[in-house]
């Protein structure tokens, strides 16, 4: 029984995290506050269903797939926000802290940090 | 006419920028008490194309430059993921099906033995196992042979990649040169594909300048384009420094800099990853394989005596070491020439007697002693495998990481051209918070599938 509510508690979390990337890219405010508030229940009881898991499973390969794009999904929409994040920072007048060139040519961002080179 | 049209454009154009203006001097109010509020200022510029006037370049395209950046980003993590699954997979099938893995060979030799003890003077028996030993080095020899085509492949792909990358930062040089000449949007659309093809290619990441060029330079800050400057990438053979294998260079004129340990990024980054890293390492390890299986096959078959009552020779050929062992791995010359000098037997006990057979056969679930070894030689030969099976895997799902970011990122880029800041701020600072929350919420997601993906 178990087995059958993580599945479909899995299968909502797939479509939650699809319809925020959604609302992220459309910077809908209210989808986004909602989807967060149904997040939050998504993970209570995925913890619920965890501790309550038996150790076999049949269905533990494809629940594990789903798991897995859940996965994806997530940081898929974790590297999107970044991004909307930084771009409303531009809006709001906070800066970009990616690909500036300082001015001896060396170029700044967020995940890659170099020194300036010429050849 | 034509000048009247001007004059109206100029005023338009003057009037569009003090609209921004007087947004920015209210957003900097509204702002006056908002802790880490960097001033917003209009960047005011000259419009070279009708003498006298001025024009804004408003948030939205500074929005948008930041947009670019992502997508440049999504890009070369995309091609990187891509390029990265495509060779693994590649090589995955040429070890695993193509040909018959090593592990399926080292198991049918066991196989084989183990029929032949059961009657060790069967000269049938003995002549299919004879077989079952000359395919386990065969078995090495393609699976050597497939990883070092696979790196040849990776060069070819390298040399490929530089002559494309050359043709666009040709392009995206010739493209800042018009764009001193005429405001053409067409010509920045065409300027930021290149870009982002290019970011698909070597990574990097791009920068305009004050004066409206595009600079863009390599990940190690190498720049391979400045203005009119472009430099040219070059692929060409290493043999002091590269085994032999592609280098690259930035090259202008007589200078030259070797990027090819530092580009790590992007489509150029994955091939080289596979080459260097992914292929050196399986090579290495079927390299300690082969040679472990010989070593130590032989030095059980030495203790024995064939049918012919002879003891002392090896069952491969003696390898010279480990490095280049699976390409060089044969079935000795003299046991494939006369059948009768597989040891079977104790030699004080006749040729009727199994117990060498049984000693190779023992060492089927025996883990290696050799310097590659804790597991059984399968296991090993296993192992290998599985863990290219996960590099596919990883790629596979970074590919699809980047193609949803990438994806989401077009239609963020279609919201925020229409954002209008003066009328939007309220939402667009709730946005902020409710998006701080998001993430939160979203690290906690990934740590709980983490423990739940590891609990199944």
């Amino acid at each position: 029984m178990n087995w059958q509510a993580l599945h479909l508690l899995i299968d909502d979390m797939i479509e939650v995290l699809r319809s925020e990337r959604r609302a992220v890219a459309s910077l809908d405010v209210e989808k986004l506050n909602a989807f967060t508030a149904l997040k939050h229940e998504q993970i209570e009881r995925l913890q619920t269903l965890m501790r309550d898991l038996p150790k076999e499973g049949p269905t533990a390969g494809e629940l594990r797939a789903k798991l897995a794009q859940v996965s994806i999904e997530a940081e898929a929409n974790a590297l999107l926000v970044r991004d909307s994040q930084e771009v409303i920072r531009v809006f709001l007048g906070e800066g970009s802290n990616l690909g500036v060139y300082t001015s001896t040519g060396a170029i700044q961002s967020d995940s890659r940090r170099s020194a300036p080179r010429s050849i | 006419m034509a000048g009247l049209l001007s004059q109206l454009y100029l005023g338009s154009s003057a009037l569009g920028a003090q609209r921004t203006g007087v947004a920015a001097v209210g957003h900097n109010i509204a702002n006056v008490n908002t802790p880490g509020y960097t001033r917003v200022d209009v960047d005011l510029r000259a419009n070279e194309a009708f003498i006298g006037g001025v024009y804004s370049q408003g948030y939205t395209s500074t929005a948008n430059l930041v947009l670019h950046q992502r997508e440049r980003l999504a890009d070369a993590d995309m091609g990187r993921a891509n390029d990265l699954a495509v060779a693994s997979a590649a090589l995955e099938g040429a070890l695993a099906l193509e040909s018959g893995s090593i592990v399926d060979a080292i198991a049918a030799l066991f196989g084989g033995i183990t029929e032949l003890s059961s009657n060790p003077t069967d000269t049938a028996l003995r002549a299919a196992a004879v077989a079952d030993v000359e395919s386990v080095g065969e078995a090495f020899n393609r699976a050597a042979a497939s990883i070092q085509e696979s790196q040849r492949n990776a060069d070819e792909r390298l040399a490929s990649m530089a002559r494309q990358a050359n043709v666009l930062t040709e392009e995206i040089a010739s493209t800042n040169r018009s764009l001193r000449i005429t405001n053409d949007p067409t010509l920045v659309d065409r300027r930021n594909q290149a870009a982002r093809d290019l970011a698909t290619l070597v990574g990097g990441n791009a920068h305009i300048d004050a004066k409206g060029s595009m600079r863009f330079a390599l990940e190690d800050g190498t720049v391979l384009v400045d203005g009119d400057f472009s430099a040219a990438m070059e692929a060409t053979p290493d043999g002091a420094n590269y085994g032999g294998r592609m280098r690259i260079d930035v090259v202008s004129g007589a200078r030259r800099r070797d990027v090819t340990t530092s580009m790590t990024g992007a489509r150029m980054g994955a091939q080289l990853q596979f080459r260097d890293q992914i292929a050196t390492q399986m090579l290495a390890d079927i390299d300690q394989l082969a040679f472990d299986v010989a070593t130590q096959m032989n030095a059980t078959h030495r203790s024995f005596a064939g049918t012919n009552g002879i003891s002392g020779s090896n069952l491969f050929t003696a390898p010279n070491g480990v490095a280049g062992a699976a390409a060089a791995m044969s079935i000795d010359a003299a046991v494939l020439a006369d059948p009768t000098f597989f040891a079977t037997a104790d030699p004080a006990l006749g040729p009727g007697d199994n117990s060498g057979l049984l000693a190779l056969a023992g060492m089927r679930t025996v883990a290696s002693t050799g310097a590659g070894g804790s597991m059984t030689f399968m296991d090993e030969g296993l192992r290998m495998m599985t863990d290219l099976g996960f590099t596919v895997q990883r790629a596979g799902r970074d590919q699809q990481i980047a193609a949803l970011r990438s994806d989401s990122l077009a239609s963020l880029r279609d919201t925020v051209s229409g954002v209008s800041v003066e009328e939007e701020l309220t939402r667009l600072q709730s946005y902020q918070r409710a998006s701080d929350a998001s993430a939160r919420v979203l690290q906690t997601v990934d740590g709980l599938l983490g423990t739940l993906i590891e609990a199944l």
